[in-house]
């Protein structure tokens, strides 16, 4: 081929090439997908009533905007200075969703408002709801924080120090980024960031292993647990409110042979801060068959619940914890 | 094996530089090409391989009895009937030991643990073609075994089409018929390039948006919710889908030196429900005609006996894609569209119609691509959604929806509109450069021009890598019609 078609032929080419992605970049940049938008922070079109916090990253603006957010949930709970026996719940499913642990101990102990939000938020998030709830009133006789070692996941994923509240006050994160010049071809072009955020590599702990939390906590983990404990335990001294921490073991460590480095570490900062911690391992231990404590999405059945609570409730006992009015 | 997991990059990276390797050895080059396949093919599931071999073995014996045969009929029902009758045991077991068998959640036969092996449908009527022909005498019948075994099994058209025929793959294996060298590899190239863009940017764009909806059609939280939106959605998303399949599959086959028919032809611009027929799913729909349809009698008989064959051939045609009634309605309805359209042309005033010329035959054409594309989304809704009370709560949410909830969910993702009027502008652009012409015939035309050609591989190539750089992340959804 003669040199001059080689050239147009380059030229076409390097043009062939660049239409797609010119055109691509442009759809990214005008109207960058959903999945795109949490990593954006100020240039996402997200919308929030968020402000940033120096121990949690983030907190709820107002406590109207919390109130709004969770308005039926607290309408039910009624006025904050009730003074009717109040225990107030945190966890993930296992604690809020229907028939789980709350519910369980709403039907054990009629007499106490067992209350939760029913919906399932990061941990520091939920702490952040506690401390409005604290702040605005509510005196309850007993706060139980519960922790699977998968509410671990996304703080390994997206650590404190990753979260970053936009000033359209919404909860974004901050991407990690790659070494090398893939880091400023990431910061100039929107399609290479939705290329990195879509590659999975973008998370802040891209390794990360949901079954190797038994074995070893990876960092910063260890730090931003001891800071949610830190809080915790700085908003039970201030509002003189007991706060147990329940660790609760996921399926692999009850039927399998997953460790508990998770369920360590978490006892040794609760004990750092003066915190009660009921750490449930063993409370399955005696079950033979194992099944009947699951349900097929792997939460409790109702008797794993009931077997869960009876512990739960022995061991205020035995710790002198429980509440006079409303103890069963 | 999935043209769009990561391990068959590697695959056909190995495949092809084998395959050219091979050139000049007709042995090696067929040896190489079928080995290929069928490990493509029982990747992961070894026994599909007894499965796919019995086929061929059946399907070629049985069309050399047929040449040597006097009892044709008996030979091609033998080959027809084995056939079918293996389809049949694969796709509809379940469903007859549920309806039949009481409770089968813990066994074999529960949906969740069987697997119908991949393309069975589409090798099955394939062989089923190559029998016919024989017996009409269209093709002679494959001395070769392993010739027949490598038509059943190519990789590239295996799993999902196109249907092909005898004579536009199998008489091209023979010795010094098997291609040397790749036909067109810059078309092909750009096929797969945009084969990919169809499948992993547009179509999955538009699954992610669409989905939530159809998984909770009959929840209360979409109630009210506008169903129209989501199912034009859905109509797009499974022709870019299906199409962006058979764009990489015949992109494929012409870097392998074959050239295979198109499968799509702008469906839903299509002026009538039979116009539709012709340019969606070409290959399946040939072979209905060809091999159902006029089995059946065709036209010959009179207008009512040519209903009840289209009825009979589109309602087979709907469970051919799976044993449920929602399938079955899809077909019926698609039969009825049909039986309702030759009785529309038979009439005085739609020939009158049709002779219009000017703007009133463009209108009149605009009118007849709205009501088609609307008469194939309102059966989408069966083939969308297989448990009939849902497909139905579809269908009545097209009419019956809450004003503000016309446009909300994904249907109303901006970026999805966004990247469809994107694609659209492209396709009209390019048409305008290319004068209409297919790409086939456009390229011709650019044989003297290095900077057009020079562009259509550069496309080819930015089209990929976009692919890859928007492909949405997780599990990837497979290709709609590895299900059938």
């Amino acid at each position: 081929m003669a040199p001059q078609k080689i050239i147009r032929f380059v030229l076409g080419l390097l043009a062939g090439v660049a239409v797609p992605l010119i055109l691509a970049e442009a759809h990214v940049r005008y109207h960058p997908p959903a999945d795109m938008q949490p990593f954006l922070g100020d240039e996402s079109g997200l919308k929030g009533s968020f402000r940033p916090d120096p121990e949690l990253c983030a907190d709820y603006a107002t406590f109207e905007n919390f109130r709004a957010d969770y308005s039926a949930r607290l309408t039910a709970l009624g006025a904050l200075d009730d003074a009717r026996p109040t225990w107030l719940w945190f966890g993930n499913s296992f604690v809020q969703a229907p028939g789980m642990l709350g519910d369980a101990a709403q039907a054990a102990m009629p007499k106490v408002r067992m209350f939760y939000l029913q919906r399932n938020e990061r941990p520091w998030l939920r702490i952040a709801q506690m401390r409005a709830l604290l702040e605005h009133g509510l005196h309850p006789e007993r706060i139980i924080f519960a922790l699977l070692p998968v509410d671990a996941v996304s703080l390994c994923q997206q650590p404190l120090e990753s979260i970053y509240v936009n000033s359209h006050g919404a909860i974004t994160t901050r991407l990690r980024m790659p070494a090398g010049p893939l880091a400023a071809l990431i910061r100039h072009s929107k399609l290479a960031t939705l290329a990195w955020i879509r590659s999975g590599r973008h998370v802040w702990n891209p390794g990360f292993r949901m079954a190797k939390i038994g074995e070893t906590l990876p960092p910063p983990l260890p730090d931003d647990l001891r800071q949610l404990v830190s809080v915790i335990g700085g908003l039970s001294r201030k509002h003189s409110v007991p706060v147990t921490v329940l660790l609760i073991p996921n399926r692999e460590q009850i039927a399998g042979k997953s460790k508990f480095a998770f369920q360590d570490s978490m006892i040794a900062m609760c004990r750092e801060q003066g915190l009660a911690c009921f750490d449930a391992r063993n409370v399955f231990a005696g079950v033979q068959e194992k099944q009947t404590i699951f349900l097929p999405d792997w939460h409790f059945t109702p008797r794993g619940n009931e077997l869960l609570l009876a512990a739960l409730l022995e061991h205020f006992k035995e710790t002198k914890n429980a509440g006079e009015k409303g103890a069963p | 094996m999935s043209f769009i997991q990561r391990d068959f990059a590697w695959f056909l990276l190995v495949a092809f530089g084998l395959w050219w390797f091979a050139r000049g050895k007709y042995a090696l080059r067929m040896a190489v090409m079928l080995a290929t396949s069928l490990f493509f093919y029982a990747r992961g599931h070894w026994w599909f391989l007894a499965i796919i071999m019995a086929y061929s073995a059946a399907d070629w014996g049985t069309a050399l009895w047929l040449e040597r045969t006097q009892r044709r009929r008996l030979a091609l029902a033998t080959g027809v009937g084995f056939n079918l009758a293996i389809l049949c045991f694969w796709k509809y077991t379940p469903l007859l030991v549920r309806t039949f068998g009481g409770d089968v959640s813990l066994s074999v036969f529960a949906p969740d643990h069987w697997i119908v092996p991949m393309g069975i449908s589409f090798y099955a009527f394939s062989g089923i073609a190559y029998m016919t022909d024989v017996y009409r005498g269209v093709v002679q019948a494959e001395r070769s075994f392993w010739c027949y075994t490598l038509f059943t099994a190519f990789f590239p058209h295996l799993v999902a089409g196109p249907i092909l025929r005898a004579k536009e793959f199998l008489s091209h294996l023979g010795p010094g018929e098997l291609p040397e060298r790749p036909e067109s590899p810059l078309e092909g190239a750009f096929l797969i390039g945009h084969g990919f863009f169809k499948k992993l940017v547009i179509a999955d764009s538009i699954a992610a948006a669409i989905d939530p909806f159809f998984a909770n059609v009959a929840h209360p939280s979409t109630v009210g919710v506008w169903s129209l939106p989501y199912v034009y959605l859905y109509a797009l998303q499974i022709y870019f889908d299906f199409s962006g399949y058979t764009d990489i599959a015949r992109g494929l086959g012409l870097w392998f030196g074959f050239r295979w028919p198109e499968n799509f032809n702008r469906p839903y611009l299509a002026a009538s429900i039979q116009d539709f027929w012709r340019r969606w799913h070409i290959t399946l729909s040939r072979f209905l005609r060809d091999y159902l349809y006029i089995s059946l009698g065709g036209n010959r008989c009179g207008a009512l006996r040519a209903s009840v064959n289209l009825m009979i051939t589109m309602t087979l045609g709907g469970l051919w894609h799976g044993a449920s009634w929602s399938f079955l309605i899809w077909g019926g309805l698609h039969g009825l569209f049909l039986i309702v359209h030759r009785l529309w042309a038979s009439t005085r005033i739609q020939r009158a119609l049709a002779g219009m010329t000017g703007l009133g035959k463009a209108l009149w054409s605009a009118a007849g691509i709205a009501l088609t594309f609307n008469a194939v989304c309102l059966a989408w809704c069966f083939f969308r959604l297989t448990r009939l009370g849902e497909s139905l709560t579809c269908v009545r949410k097209l009419a019956s929806f809450e004003p503000g909830k016309m446009f909300v969910g994904g249907a109303a993702d901006v970026s999805l509109w966004l990247l469809l009027s994107i694609y659209a502008v492209a396709v009209i652009a390019i048409s305008i450069f290319t004068k209409g012409k297919s790409l086939e015939h456009a390229l011709e035309g650019m044989a003297s021009k290095p900077f057009a050609k020079g562009l259509v591989l550069g496309s080819a190539l930015g089209l990929f890598v976009v692919s890859l750089l928007l492909a949405i992340t997780g599990e990837k959804a497979p290709f709609i019609y590895f299900q059938f």
